[in-house]
């Protein structure tokens, strides 16, 4: 039996197609940039994924929609929201996770959930930059350093943080022409910018409550720095998805197929 | 002149309402409605006739009776402030922008200064600043108060209620008394009409607790956005026997189409209460509706004490300090009772108790941005709800009047996670009920 999970995010579509032999099995995935036509994008990022899995359409026997353009999703036959599918993608990578973080550049999500893969409890950060991706995004820009490298760096400059005392990502960035014009580091500024974000983020995983293992996805699962302090913070083992980008469209699937079971 | 042209839009505006529903009445709405848009609009020409007539202005959303008493014109700020939407609110939103004024305190309060600045309501003869509110409503009246230069009484409010706090509070309304006689022109203190007054809120206060009654129904006859219905106080209007009226009519209205069966959710899947402010540009309760989920209550500070559910006594009451109170102690009652800028604890007491009471199944808590009481009130009641009612809580922020930061999809999202979570909780709580019975049989 084959099915499909389609996400539909604010940048990208993603689909996973998955296979049920012995057990579950991910045959092939897909990720497009999503364009204004979610339709369109849900189509395109599916047949991508068909493609290569040498699959057609008519093979597929459910196909599940999430996302934040999951209702404009007409070939699935039922949509599921994005928390719940992420969820549900971790819980099956993952079955030991209790808490998932999912920062990504434009929100931040804390989950807890169940053994079952269910989510228990959830807060969601879309209006202040200082707990996404975005205030990471823009520190780097004007320290002039690539995104990839802001994790490593902060790192090395663990032993001499500074403090940035500012939440907000527009004062943060005051502060931050400031302490290069008292002579700090790039890597001491770096320091400083993780450690007030995971402060930021700690608080929303507090309200949650924060249980072993915790698991991180979206953008900031691949910056080493913030990794590094939340295992310090909390204590915890944490577990990253081998491609965090389609944990939401494996959930899906994962549906789709417990659908036709 | 600015203010009139402000309340003139204002009656243009409730007069379309009055006449779209006299011309096409939805049998589905309580016809009452054009009674509150008439006395809207009404209200207003009242102001303009009143202000033309240059009769004093009180402002200060507490105490309206002795306003009234005084012989004084009601302006009711945070509520015209509540009731601006759309092109209006943008207008304000970049005049504080503009303006540097702080722009992330909560709407009402923010939108309430540049209303002033520009003359959009009436220059006051007399403000009064109390703490029986939240913390930023009074900043705003001392703001009105030094803006115009205008003699400001300070009205202090305890967090206890006694006897002792009692007195203090009734001392300061005849020291208030006496103030406004002293400077404003033409306040003259009338018994009579306090009484009168007190009257009114009381027949007023008695409607607001049968709604109460009718909202215990199952499936819920209230629509979502009926539970939002602001309770606002008679004695703030220009004629409160018209504002009694109203409510009345409006109660009687809910209980004959509850009798008819004219239900906004026929099959009712979840109630929930909605905790402090919402997305007002946006219906989500209509969104709601559609997925079974009614919403009977909506907890903001006074809200209960005000309908009279977990108060401690209204006008007239003798229980609670076994004695017949004189009349400005009255008014001492009722403002020491408050939630608003009383403790945290009456406010998560109030609204457990009404969770159990209306037989609620979760807690949508939409905190406004900048607000100071609530901000950390949430994440209290969401524990004390789950640990005491076994009911969880979903804590969102946004802004109640300002649409720049709210993503309706986002919202939606949350939104229908969170009825799964409580749906699967209602059935988990069902069946532990299940077991306990099968145990003890
Ligand atoms: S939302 Fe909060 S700050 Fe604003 S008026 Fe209400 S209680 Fe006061």
């Amino acid at each position: 039996m084959i099915v499909a999970g389609i996400d539909i995010g604010s940048l990208s579509g993603k689909c996973v197609i998955l296979r049920r032999e012995d057990g579950e099995k991910v045959v092939s995935s897909a990720v497009i940039l999503t364009t204004p036509d979610s339709e369109g994008t849900a189509r395109d990022v599916m047949h991508k994924a068909l493609a290569a899995a040498d699959l057609t359409i008519k093979d597929l026997s459910y196909i599940v929609s999430t996302g934040y353009g999951r209702v404009n999703v007409p070939l699935a036959q039922e949509n599921i929201t994005e928390i719940t599918c992420h969820t549900k993608g971790i819980n099956w990578l993952f079955p030991n996770v209790r808490t998932i973080l999912d920062m990504g550049g434009q929100d931040c999500k804390a989950i807890s959930c169940g053994e079952d893969g269910r989510v228990l409890n959830f807060v969601m950060n879309d209006k202040c930059a200082a707990g996404t991706g975005r205030y990471l995004e823009r520190i780097a820009a004007i320290l002039d350093v690539p995104l990839t490298e802001v994790g490593p760096l902060s790192l090395e400059g663990l032993n001499t943080p500074v403090e940035i005392k500012s939440y907000c990502t527009v004062f943060a960035e005051r502060d931050v022409l400031i302490l290069l014009r008292e002579g700090r580091s790039k890597k001491e500024i770096l320091a400083g910018a993780c450690d007030a974000i995971v402060k930021r983020i700690a608080t929303l995983m507090l309200q949650v409550g924060v249980r072993n293992d915790l698991s991180i996805s979206g953008g900031v699962a691949k910056n080493i720095g913030i990794v590094r302090r939340l295992e310090k913070r909390f204590g915890m083992n944490i577990a990253i998805a081998p491609d965090p980008q389609i944990v939401g469209a494996l959930g899906a699937a994962l549906f789709a197929l417990a659908r036709v079971q | 002149m600015s203010f009139l042209r402000y309340l003139e839009e204002e009656i243009v505006r409730y007069d379309k309402r009055v006449q779209k529903i006299l011309a096409n009445p939805d049998p589905t709405k309580p016809k009452s409605n054009y009674l509150m848009y008439e006395l809207e609009r009404d209200n207003r020409i009242s102001n303009i006739e009143a202000y033309k007539a240059g009769k004093p202005f009180a402002t200060g959303l507490y105490p309206p009776t002795i306003f009234k008493a005084l012989g004084l014109e009601v302006w009711d700020g945070v509520m015209a402030s509540d009731r601006t939407g759309g092109e209006p609110a943008k207008r304000y939103f970049e005049a504080v922008q503009r303006g540097g004024l702080p722009y992330q305190v909560c709407d009402r309060t923010v939108i309430s200064i540049p209303m002033v600045i520009s003359g959009d309501c009436p220059k006051p003869a007399l403000v009064v600043s109390t703490n029986w509110e939240c913390e930023n409503i009074p900043l705003c009246h001392n703001f009105i108060g030094k803006y115009y230069d205008l003699p400001t009484y300070y009205l202090d409010v305890p967090l206890e209620t006694s006897e002792r706090t009692l007195e203090y509070v009734a001392d300061q309304f005849a020291e208030l008394i006496e103030f406004a006689e002293r400077y404003v022109p033409g306040a003259k203190y009338d018994e009579d009409k306090l009484i009168e007054m007190q009257t009114w809120e009381l027949r007023w206060n008695k409607a607001y607790r049968d709604i109460y009654q009718l909202r215990k129904r199952t499936p819920c006859p209230l629509a979502g956005k009926e539970a939002f219905r602001e309770p606002r106080w008679p004695t703030l209007y220009h004629d409160p026997s018209r504002a009694v009226k109203y409510i009345e009519t409006y109660r009687d209205d809910l209980y004959e189409m509850a009798d008819k069966g004219i239900l906004p959710v026929k099959e009712e899947k979840l109630r929930l209460m909605w905790c402090i402010s919402g997305p007002f540009y946006d219906d989500p309760f209509k969104y709601l509706e559609s997925r079974g989920v009614s919403v009977p209550w909506w907890q903001i500070g006074n809200m209960s004490r005000v309908s009279g559910v977990g108060s401690t006594g209204i006008y007239g009451e003798e229980k609670e300090y076994g004695r017949k109170l004189s009349l400005l102690e009255e008014e001492a009652r009722i403002v020491n009772q408050s939630a608003w800028g009383g403790l945290g604890k009456r406010w998560i007491d109030d609204a457990l108790f009404v969770c159990e009471d209306l037989h609620l199944d979760g807690i949508v808590y939409f905190l406004q941005w900048g607000c100071t009481v609530t901000v950390g009130v949430g994440k209290i009641l969401a524990e004390a709800a789950e640990q005491e009612l076994n009911i969880p809580t979903l804590l969102l922020e946004g802004r109640m009047l300002d649409q720049e930061v709210y993503d309706a999809k986002k919202f939606r999202e949350q939104l229908d996670e969170f009825l799964d979570i409580c749906l699967e909780n209602k059935k988990k709580l069902a069946r532990k009920k299940a077991n306990e019975l099968v145990d003890k049989i």
